[in-house]
């Protein structure tokens, strides 16, 4: 499974020695507050240093090309690059080295940007960047040439979730050549969705979109569906996950009203439903397991609407007081003509809207949530949802009156502003509240009147408080993530402050969780419209296919190994990892004796190095970085033998 | 407190007064007016949109400030006409003290 | 502040009196045209039509003197029943207050007006008897019943006279004139204010006049959006003038719309003003009779842009 690619080293660089160093100015970014020049005159001092250079950008072509003629014509045969943060530029920096014919890893970055102009001026800047790059030169004398770890690839993903964003992915796979498993919990396909009728901001109906894209990941071969579904087992890496599918028949009164509509509905296996989803295959009558092989994962475990408290705006104290995705549901059954809405028998003169429900609480301001915890966050869909359905409703009913309730309105996206702008044009009438400051709901004292009141202090109005009496009150809920506790705890991917999953970088690699080989789509990230979750889904089905089709993956080499020549077998390593199966005691033949010494898993291991830390022997050590190359910076960063004399 | 009356703007559109609901209480207007006084004409605006006529009528003598130099008309970036809805006002008050309503 | 309810109803009963707001007949006041020489109605003629504006300000000037004195005083509750004595503030009692040189400097202002029209071969006639006030003040303050039935008034008179085309000389009767009555009474005329018809060319040549800054009314610059002409005149005399930052769509009011109801207020705007136009450090000229009478109670050396247009064509021709 793991194989040793052929060294990209050649030759082998001289021992200690030919070390380059090369200066960066980031354009004034460092040499404003660094002598970039006297930094390279010290650096020439430090041992093994054979040149240092500086350049405006290193960075650039030029830059570059200075680096890989130095290396080409046998001068360097190590580089230290003196820059900004290796996050930034050392994949950079790596690369040239491989495109000068060398091996990459031995390379060694000093951050002079960050750590330095940045952060200090003056003389100090230019001492403490000297330490630093001599440091680094100090490293680079002692670094081997090390190979990537090769893995291969299962061919087949698994979709974990059955909503939008997983049936997206799923589909965007199979079309491009790859077997695909999707696992749903429920009975059904089509996730929060199936609640929808509409969808903001263009009005295309949750039948339409479900329809198509369930309908085309059915019929697909490459596709296969597992419902009322759970992933109950998981192990391995990227390219190599092992995974135990369980198919049971669900908690009786979980689903039952979803299975009450679909039977009334007349509706076969695979129709929509609306309220529903789509019901692709019969629930099982007894349980089944599934082993499964696979190499890359997508979780798409989706959200679920903000539940409010008993009380919180009169929720469940009146009967009148309903969540969005509740007044969605009753809209239905009610008549489509009529100058006023009509609720359940009830005319609907003024309602009243109120956003942030279950959003953007306060820590002091707030009640913490019935789990302890606040949604801190803006979920984002839930004013474009609100004004969407407001519009609706009164360009079927004109006489029915809205009174809208927000802290700040944010209709982001493209036709969201215009949801704003139909509003007013409605003649939907806005009320602004401070947090902390929320709307209350009362019972109307006026017994002829409409059956509550909202009492609000009024922002726009000055901060006087207002009545408005009302027949019915929407809470523009916003979306939490699903829990999926025991997943993150067998698959140790990150969650955020928020619950929801925490992807590698927000910008750069917005898809991919820190653990290789899983990737997010929808709104288990966090709070998406449709289609945000589709483009995520898309884009985690492309990067997932990339790992697919070509067959392995290549790892840092970062990792622990071991010196077989000082091993005695004290499994103290084992001990100390943090990685299952990254480390283990086998049975080795040493000098002619059966003995139990240390083995590595490179694919499993972190590269954290706490077996380090525990070795009596010294036997054990993260390659590219080792206790030795650490004890050469520390020497060079103390010492004072190249500094110039004042 | 004042109860919100959602008719009141319908009722003074027979003075003209018919763009109070565009506007989306911004304050350019307020900002721009060279009376700089107590968030004038936005606060008047704001009670036509909520109904309170008791504040209107309280307040009247405000509207008479106006120097109908049309600067917030100019700025309103959503074309809610504060100047001729000031206008609009004076004309509803003026009515309203003929008809022997107290001002 | 004045209650504005008892100004609009003494307004109001002095325009149903005297179809203007002052009280007196308009022959007591409108006298200019007797020094203006003759003009004779030819088939095709514009009527120019003063909307009794510059006439009546040292009657305004005179009025708010005196208001200025009851304003936020006992006396100002008294106001209230100012109709009912009409020899206190209106008619006569007021046309004693005014001064004579008051009268004779806005009077030379249209005449110039006059004899800068006939220079530029415009066909125009006046007839005092065809001259009225165009109730903007009612249609401000917000009596709209009294407005109409002024407005009404005048428009119908004006087509029983054959008027089409209209030559105007102030902000707020064009404004009038051009857009609200065609709005209330349904009658349209052709209005053009007189200084987009001049045609002075080569008459003058500036004569080393210094420059000026321009102060734009209101109506002119933001309403009506006739800011440029009165620069195009001046370009075509050779004059040069200057801008302050808040000029053309954008200008700053003078503060004289409110002198009828708080005198106090307009003094207060006013100041603002004229320190913006003192910075220029030049004369100021504007085209508006309330800003000019504004503009000269802050003490700005400030003209009417008749004034400076007819003291250049003297010197050129």
């Amino acid at each position: 499974m793991v194989k040793k690619k052929k060294s990209l080293a050649s030759p082998e660089p001289t021992p200690g020695g030919k070390v380059g160093v090369y200066v960066c100015h980031c354009g004034g970014n460092i040499s404003d507050a660094v002598d970039v020049e006297q930094v390279c005159a010290q650096a020439r001092r430090v041992p093994g240093v054979v040149v240092a250079r500086d350049n405006m950008f290193m960075c650039s072509d030029p830059g570059q090309e200075m680096i890989i003629e130095d290396l080409k014509s046998g001068l360097v045969e190590r580089v230290v690059v003196a820059s900004c943060s290796p996050s930034l530029h050392e994949t950079t920096f790596r690369n040239a080295l491989v495109r000068a014919g060398g091996n990459p890893y031995v390379y060694e970055h000093a951050n002079l940007r960050e750590q330095v102009s940045w952060v200090h001026h003056g003389p100090e800047a230019t001492a403490k960047a000297t330490r630093l790059v001599a440091a680094a030169a100090a490293k680079a004398a002692q670094l081997k040439p090390l190979d990537p770890i090769r893995v291969e690839v299962r061919p087949r993903a698994l979709v974990i979730g059955g909503g939008m964003a997983g049936l997206k992915a799923a589909l965007e796979l199979a079309e491009r050549g790859q077997a695909v498993v999707l696992v749903e919990k429920s009975p059904f396909l089509g996730g929060q969705v199936a609640q929808l009728q509409e969808l903001a901001p263009g009005g295309e109906t949750a039948a339409a979109v479900i329809g198509e894209l369930a309908g085309a990941v059915l019929q697909h071969p490459a596709i296969t569906v597992y419902t009322c579904a759970q992933v109950e087992g998981f192990e391995g890496y990227i390219g190599n996950f092992k995974l135990k599918i369980t198919r049971t028949s669900p908690e009786s009164a979980e689903y039952s009203e979803k299975l009450e509509r679909l039977s009334q509905s007349g509706c076969g296996p695979g129709e929509y439903v609306p309220f529903v989803g789509l019901m692709p295959a019969a629930i099982p009558e007894s349980r089944e397991e599934i082993d499964l092989e696979a190499g890359v994962i997508i979780l798409a475990t989706g959200m679920r609407p903000y539940q409010p408290r008993q009380g919180e705006y009169g929720y469940k104290d009146f009967p009148e007081v309903v969540t969005l995705p509740e007044f969605i549901r009753a809209l239905a059954a009610a008549p489509a003509a009529g100058d006023t809405l009509v609720l359940h028998g009830r005319h609907i003169r003024g309602a009243a809207l109120i956003h942030c429900v279950g959003s953007r609480q306060i820590p002091g301001i707030h009640e913490e949530n019935p789990g302890g915890y606040l949604n801190e966050y803006c979920s984002r869909t839930c004013c474009a949802a609100i004004l969407h359905a407001a519009n609706l409703i009164k360009e079927r009913h004109p006489q029915t009156k809205f009174f809208d309730f927000y802290r700040d309105i944010r209709t982001y996206g493209r036709g969201q502003e215009e949801l704003y702008t139909r509003a007013a044009a409605n003649q939907v009438l806005f009320f602004r509240f401070e947090a902390g400051e929320e709307p209350q709901i009362l019972q109307n004292p006026d017994a002829k009147g409409s059956p509550l009141l909202v009492r609000v202090k009024d922002v726009l109005t000055f901060g006087e408080e207002l009545e408005v009496p009302v027949d019915l009150v929407v809470l523009a809920v916003g979306q939490e993530p699903n829990n999926i506790s025991d997943l993150v705890e067998k698959m140790k991917i990150p969650v955020g402050a928020d619950r929801f999953l925490q992807e590698v970088h927000p910008k750069l690699r917005p898809v991919e969780l820190s653990v290789a080989g899983i990737l997010l789509a929808g709104t288990c990230q966090a709070p998406f419209g449709v289609g945000e979750a589709c483009a995520a889904a898309g884009a985690a089905a492309v990067k997932a296919a990339a790992i697919l089709s070509r067959g392995y993956v290549e790892l840092d080499p970062f990792v622990a190994e071991v010196d077989l020549s000082k091993c005695t077998g004290t499994g103290a390593c084992v001990e100390a990892c943090l990685a299952d199966g990254a480390l283990a005691m086998v049975e080795m033949e040493v000098g002619g004796q059966k003995v139990q010494r240390a083995r590595v898993n490179p694919v499993m291991c972190l590269g954290c190095g706490a077996c380090v830390a525990v070795c009596p022997e010294n036997a054990i050590n993260i390659q590219g970085w080792t206790l030795k190359q650490f004890e050469s910076m520390v020497d060079m960063i103390v010492s004072d033998e190249y500094l110039e004399q004042a | 407190m004042a109860l919100v009356n959602p008719d009141f703007a319908a009722e003074l559109q027979a003075y003209g007064v018919d763009t109070a609901l565009e506007c989306f209480n911004c304050g350019t207007c307020a900002a721009i007016c060279p009376l700089n006084y107590e968030h004038f004409p936005r606060k008047m605006i704001r009670y036509i949109q909520v109904g309170a006529k008791q504040q209107i009528l309280q307040q009247a003598q405000d509207l008479w400030r106006c120097l109908h130099c049309g600067l917030c008309t100019r700025t309103c970036p959503r074309q809610a006409n504060p100047g001729e809805l000031i206008l609009g006002l004076r004309r509803y008050v003026v009515a309203q003290s003929r008809r022997g309503e107290h001002v | 502040m004045f209650k504005p309810t008892d100004i609009i109803d003494l307004l109001a009963a002095n325009v149903r009196q005297t179809r203007n707001p002052f009280g007196v007949p308009a022959s007591r006041f409108n006298t200019w045209w007797r020094d203006a020489g003759g003009s004779t109605r030819r088939p095709g003629d514009a009527l120019l039509f003063t909307g009794l504006m510059y006439q009546a300000i040292p009657f305004i000037e005179a009025t708010t003197r005196y208001l200025e004195r009851l304003e936020d005083s006992p006396w100002a509750e008294h106001l209230r029943w100012g109709r009912l004595v009409p020899a206190s503030l209106r008619g006569l009692g007021l046309d004693y207050l005014t001064a004579a040189a008051e009268k004779k400097k806005f009077n030379g202002i249209l005449q110039t007006i006059c004899r800068v029209l006939k220079k530029s071969q415009v066909g125009f006639f006046y007839h005092p008897e065809m001259d009225f006030y165009s109730g903007i003040l009612l249609y401000d303050l917000g009596d709209q019943e009294g407005f109409l039935r002024h407005a009404r008034f005048v428009a119908r008179t004006l087509k029983l006279h054959g008027v089409q085309k209209i030559i105007t000389v102030d902000p707020h009767t064009t404004y009038a004139l051009k857009e609200l009555y065609p709005k209330y009474t349904g009658e349209s005329f052709e209005v053009t204010p007189y200084f987009t018809l001049l045609h002075l060319a080569k008459e003058g040549g500036g004569n080393g006049q210094p420059p000026v800054v321009l102060h734009d009314p209101c109506f002119y610059g933001r309403y009506l959006k006739l800011a440029e002409g009165p620069r195009q005149v001046l370009r075509s005399l050779g004059l040069e003038y200057v801008e302050v930052r808040n000029c053309g769509e954008f200008t700053s009011c003078c503060g004289g719309p409110a002198e009828s109801v708080s005198p106090a207020l307009s003094r207060e705007i006013l100041e603002r003003r004229a320190a913006e136009l003192q910075a220029a450090a030049a004369p100021v000229v504007t085209f508006c009779p309330i800003c000019l009478a504004n503009l000269l109670k802050a003490g700005l050396p400030v003209e009417d842009l008749a004034s400076l247009v007819g003291r250049t064509v003297n010197n050129g021709g």
